[in-house]
């Protein structure tokens, strides 16, 4: 596929090798652009501090959550339906947070949000969807649930 | 991370006479990388296949659907008429040309061995979490496709309407391995990064003979082709979208229309990864309308491969949150106020400027090539930008808000192909001289 428009090899030499020069110019930018120099910095870090400082990255802004989240899910059967509580009553602004990692952390569970998705206003309402209330970070009590398992980062309700 | 390695392995194996059927004459770089993608679609198409059926996954269920199409390739590679490949006639002689490309391409092992590292560390997205990883997880724990996860509006968050590919593929290794390790998830991100590479590398080796424009070509494009959003579809969408776009371009440079379908069946599986690469079928159809309109029609198996996902998308009900509320009104409203946006645009990184700088560079400098020769590939990714800025004046998100977490990983995704079509222009002024 050599089919070129142009012709850079009959151009006049001087012009060529202008040409040349301004292509090699553009590969170099292109190379400089494009390159990531933190695949060559990876070689230098202490892979089992960094595989420790990743693996809790997700859950850092709350602490306790991911532990918690575990306990809750020891502690709930499969299909189980948990509503979330966090003291958060932005979605944006904290209760998303810990909404989504809820539901990636409980696999065959269904969470329940009690805050409307993106309006920032509870939605209680959303309880009756719920077997049990996991509560993050916040020691409530709700009609009609009763203590079923606590650790030092929350407490786990269950439905009468 | 031997289940990893073993998964990637399989899917290579499963895909290799499937990409030999689908091009027979590929170079090997691009049979590894086309092997890689036919293999991974194979695996997820057989779990998809499962779902619909209702058999509950399994990783002999899994295996005995790959055998099973693997063989009848095979079956059918051996049926066909033997076949001369047209070899490379040079002798190989060292000389300071070979020994600096050889050079070039270590310098581009090393940058490959950084990014698995680094693509194995654990660096788990947000967008893992809440989009990939959760329905990989909830599907592997329900044993198929969870209808009902999808559909119930407490998990709309998780861009429940999203083609599912990524995520069955995830199923592939978690099914193989036998549990969930998000950690290793990685080696396929990685093995999507190394595809995009080694068939780029393929693809440029058809513009030149010369080895060093090949190896500075594809180090150039190295970290381009490697997607930084660990667990993300952006490194398979641009490891699909590439391929395919690449063979269109092909047939439209060579009038083959083989090979624009062999680019219609990767770009059908860039669509099956996230909407954009939908949305790319539709760029590359109206690149073909400006460049070869005789050959549009042969993009059918790209629509064909979506369609499925999007009838069940239909059935369940699974609604996109671009199209949510009154769309008309909101787009309105952002068409009469477009500063905003474009301010947003300009705020937020689209990548390096160097990088642009070169890109920019090389378009000028071969302005009537780009014009002639790499018109297809050009309008394209222009139309696909479009679709980017159109689905910021629908969105019903705050468009600053939407533009900041997003603008940087969608450009990410063409900026592969152009950087390709850079180096295809620049090639007739860097290797006059090596030919």
């Amino acid at each position: 596929m050599q089919a070129a428009t142009e012709s850079p090899e009959t151009a006049p030499d001087s012009r060529a090798a202008a040409k040349r020069l301004a292509a090699s110019a553009a590969l170099l930018l292109i190379l400089i652009g494009g390159f990531e120099p933190f695949y060559l910095r990876v070689f230098r870090i202490d892979r089992a501090k960094e595989e420790a400082s990743f693996a809790a990255m997700p859950y850092r802004k709350m602490t306790g959550l991911q532990d918690f989240l575990k306990g809750v899910d020891a502690h709930t059967p499969p299909g189980a339906r948990i509503a979330i509580w966090c003291p958060f009553r932005q979605w944006e602004g904290g209760y998303a947070y810990a909404y989504y990692r809820a539901s990636y952390l409980l696999p065959g569970k269904q969470v329940v949000p009690l805050l409307a998705r993106n309006e920032d206003h509870l939605q209680l309402a959303n309880l009756a969807h719920a077997d049990y209330l996991a509560s993050f970070d916040d020691e409530i009590e709700a009609p009609g649930f009763d203590d079923n398992w606590r650790d030092p980062y929350g407490i786990l309700l269950k439905k009468r | 991370m031997g289940a990893a390695l073993l998964t990637i392995a399989i899917c290579i194996g499963a895909g290799w006479p499937l990409s030999m059927l689908l091009d027979r004459d590929a170079r090997l770089p691009l049979r590894v990388a086309t092997s890689f993608l036919l293999g991974s679609a194979l695996g997820a198409a057989v779990l998809f296949l499962l779902s619909i059926v209702e058999i509950r996954w399994s990783r002999g269920a899994l295996l005995a659907g790959v055998l099973l199409v693997t063989a009848i390739a095979i079956a059918a590679v051996l049926r066909r008429e033997p076949h001369e490949r047209v070899r490379d006639e040079r002798r190989f002689s060292p000389n300071w040309k070979w020994c600096l490309s050889a050079a070039i391409d270590l310098m581009t092992g090393v940058l490959t061995a950084g990014f698995a590292l680094f693509a194995t560390v654990g660096s788990i997205e947000y967008d893992f979490i809440a989009v990939w990883g959760v329905k990989a997880k909830e599907f592997w724990y329900a044993g198929g496709i969870d209808w009902r996860f999808l559909e119930n509006p407490f998990n709309e968050f998780a861009h429940v309407d999203y083609p599912i590919l990524l995520p069955l593929i995830f199923d592939v290794q978690t099914l193989i391995r036998g549990s969930w390790d998000a950690l290793w998830l990685g080696v396929l991100h990685v093995a999507f990064g190394v595809a995009a590479l080694l068939a780029v590398r393929a693809f440029i080796k058809d513009e030149t003979e010369s080895p060093l424009i090949v190896a500075a070509g594809t180090l150039a494009l190295a970290c381009v082709a490697f997607s930084p959003w660990v667990g993300l579809a952006e490194g398979p969408l641009i490891a699909s979208g590439t391929v395919g776009l690449l063979y269109v371009r092909r047939g439209v440079l060579t009038s083959n229309s083989a090979d624009v379908l062999r680019g219609a069946l990767f770009l059908g599986m860039a669509g099956s990864f996230k909407n954009e690469g939908f949305a790319l079928i539709f760029a590359a159809a109206a690149g073909l309308l400006l460049t070869a309109p005789r050959f549009l029609s042969r993009l059918w198996p790209a629509v064909a491969i979506v369609a499925p996902w999007f009838l069940f998308r239909r059935l369940h009900h699974l609604q996109t949150d671009l199209t949510t509320g009154p769309i008309l009104a909101r787009a309105a409203g952002r068409l009469a106020h477009l500063q905003p946006m474009f301010s947003a645009l300009a705020a937020y990184s689209a990548g390096e400027r160097v990088f642009w700088l070169g890109i920019g560079l090389a378009l000028v400098l071969a302005f009537r090539r780009a014009v002639t020769r790499e018109r297809f590939l050009l309008v394209t990714l222009l139309v696909q930008v479009c679709f980017f800025i159109a689905a910021y004046i629908v969105t019903p998100h705050d468009v600053i808000w939407h533009v900041q977490w997003s603008w940087e990983r969608i450009v990410k995704q063409i900026t592969l192909p152009l950087g390709f079509a850079a180096i295809a222009l620049l090639v007739p002024y860097l290797g006059s001289r090596d030919r």
